[in-house]
């Protein structure tokens, strides 16, 4: 009797179990397919992407001398254009070093709004507003776009997607006019120069 | 659950049959036969050395083969009751592979095949509950056993349907353990290459296809997202990104061979569309996405 009934609890577990494993290989052909329906050029792709892009904006603020009286206090990095890229690259390089500076995040979305910063990256392909935020932005601002191309774009850095790689150009010459020293190894690798 | 009784009791009594005809005088044997038919299979056992030993010819006997075949199966059958450590198994299976080789004449090839076939089907067993990240290293040894053992019982055994479903199984159990592990860089080449294998024999699998093609993206998109460091050099940026884009150029011909099979699946529409932003490809990305939404637009008018 006893052994009757631990045969039949034995067969149970091992009938859960199965079932168990059952459901687990169930679980992993669904998560298959829905990781498919809500991949999407989703999240994952889309901060690649701006990941990619912060990582050169870092580059390019070690990279750039500034003239010696915007080398103290906070390192400030406007963003204009886009919160979701605000908010990844500001949690990302918050306090991150620039020499002894400290870098700050701001985020503008009016031209008429945007503060004096170090650097202030566009995400904006219209020229007009490239233009109007280049008039207004003080001389210590390297202004970084992505425009068709730097000449028009009148900004000191420009991204560019060349066969799908992300590159970018310099204004060497509109940069030295204004002071700025830049890493040879900056130009070395940009895509072009002017 | 009868008839596998009945066809027991009719191997038995078979078996209990040839034992009469087939002996040669060897006394161990006969005490070997006695404890097999009363069902004493522990004692059946220990007598099989015990006849090799004193009498060395019966080791190129088909037939002696055959009961320790019949003895083993019933300690791992009623004994072991069917466990995945049960050694009897294997002493089983090697039993019945030398009885089949010395029966020239074929007189136990039926019962023999019929001992491994439900050894195989119950290696089969085994090999599904131990499919998981944990076990997953016995589980194929558990489904090589069953390939090895259907070869031999069944000609038109379709080989092919069970590799298929076992690469996809095996994949799926790779990609869990890499996001267990994240360094473990290895397991998403094997599940690669399980994928890989599934195409070698279908290559117009739908499933190989469609996680192929996602998982070569996601590798993209992780390449960046998890190898780039924040502060990366720039050599190390354009390196990385390199990397990245033969990820993504990997993963389009997959997804789009999907698309041609099943242009309305939205997912797998979705999924180039992603590939194509991955390769900021605007214009393509653009076409694909705008299928899409037309397909989500069809498919929730039709709910």
């Amino acid at each position: 009797m006893v052994f009757d009934l631990f045969v039949t609890f034995v067969k149970r577990r091992m009938l859960l179990k199965y079932l168990a494993k059952i459901t687990l290989i169930i679980h992993f052909l669904l998560s298959v397919n829905l990781s498919v329906a809500q991949s999407p050029i989703s999240k994952d792709a889309q901060a690649a992407r701006i990941k990619m892009k912060g990582v050169y904006i870092y580059q390019f603020a070690r990279r750039v001398y500034w003239p010696e009286k915007y080398t103290k206090g906070d390192f400030n990095i406007g963003i204009f254009g886009n919160k979701d890229i605000f908010d990844q690259l500001s949690s990302a390089y918050t306090d991150k070093l620039v020499g002894s500076q400290a870098i700050k995040f701001k985020y503008f979305d009016n031209p008429k709004d945007i503060e004096d910063c170090h650097l202030l990256y566009v995400i904006n392909e219209n020229k007009d507003v490239i233009s109007a935020i280049n008039q207004s932005i003080a001389k210590q601002t390297i202004l970084v776009s992505e425009a068709n191309d730097l000449v028009s774009s009148g900004s000191m850095f420009n991204f560019i997607y060349v066969q799908s790689r992300l590159k970018y150009q310099i204004n060497t010459t509109k940069a030295e006019k204004s002071g700025f020293k830049i890493d040879q190894t900056l130009t070395k690798l940009a895509y072009s120069t002017i | 659950m009868i008839w596998i009784r009945k066809i027991w009791y009719l191997l038995f009594v078979s078996v209990i049959t040839l034992s009469i005809s087939a002996q040669d005088y060897c006394p161990e044997k006969r005490l070997l036969l006695e404890k097999y038919q009363s069902g004493d299979y522990i004692r059946a056992k220990a007598y099989i050395d015990t006849v090799i030993m004193r009498c060395p010819d019966q080791k190129e006997n088909a037939y002696f083969w055959h009961i320790s075949a019949f003895i083993n199966f019933n300690i791992f059958q009623k004994i072991d009751q069917k466990s995945p450590l049960s050694k009897a198994r294997g002493e089983a299976v090697s039993s019945v592979l030398k009885s089949m080789e010395l029966d020239k004449d074929k007189q136990y090839l039926e019962h023999n095949k019929q001992i491994l076939n439900v050894l195989a089907n119950g290696y089969y067993n085994h090999y599904v509950s131990y499919l998981d990240t944990i076990n997953y290293k016995k589980s194929i040894e558990y489904y090589q056993e069953f390939i090895a053992l259907k070869k031999l019982t069944d000609q038109s055994f379709d080989i092919y349907q069970y590799e298929i479903q076992h690469c996809i199984m095996l994949a799926q159990i790779y990609k869990q353990l890499y996001h267990n592990d994240e360094n473990a860089i290895h397991f998403i080449e094997k599940a690669i290459s399980s994928y890989e294998c599934v195409l070698s024999i279908d290559e117009n699998n739908y499933s190989a296809n469609k996680n192929l093609g996602i998982l070569y993206h996601n590798l993209g998109v992780e390449t960046i997202m998890k190898e780039l460091p924040v502060d990366a050099d720039l050599e190390v940026v354009i390196v990385m990104e390199e990397k990245a884009v033969n990820y993504f150029t990997k993963s389009l011909p997959y997804l789009k061979k999907v698309y041609k099979m099943e242009p309305t699946d939205e997912a797998i529409v979705h999924g180039i569309a992603a590939v194509y932003y991955s390769l900021n490809d605007t214009e393509q990305h653009i076409k694909y996405y705008n299928i899409y939404r037309d397909l989500k637009n069809a498919n929730s008018n039709n709910d």
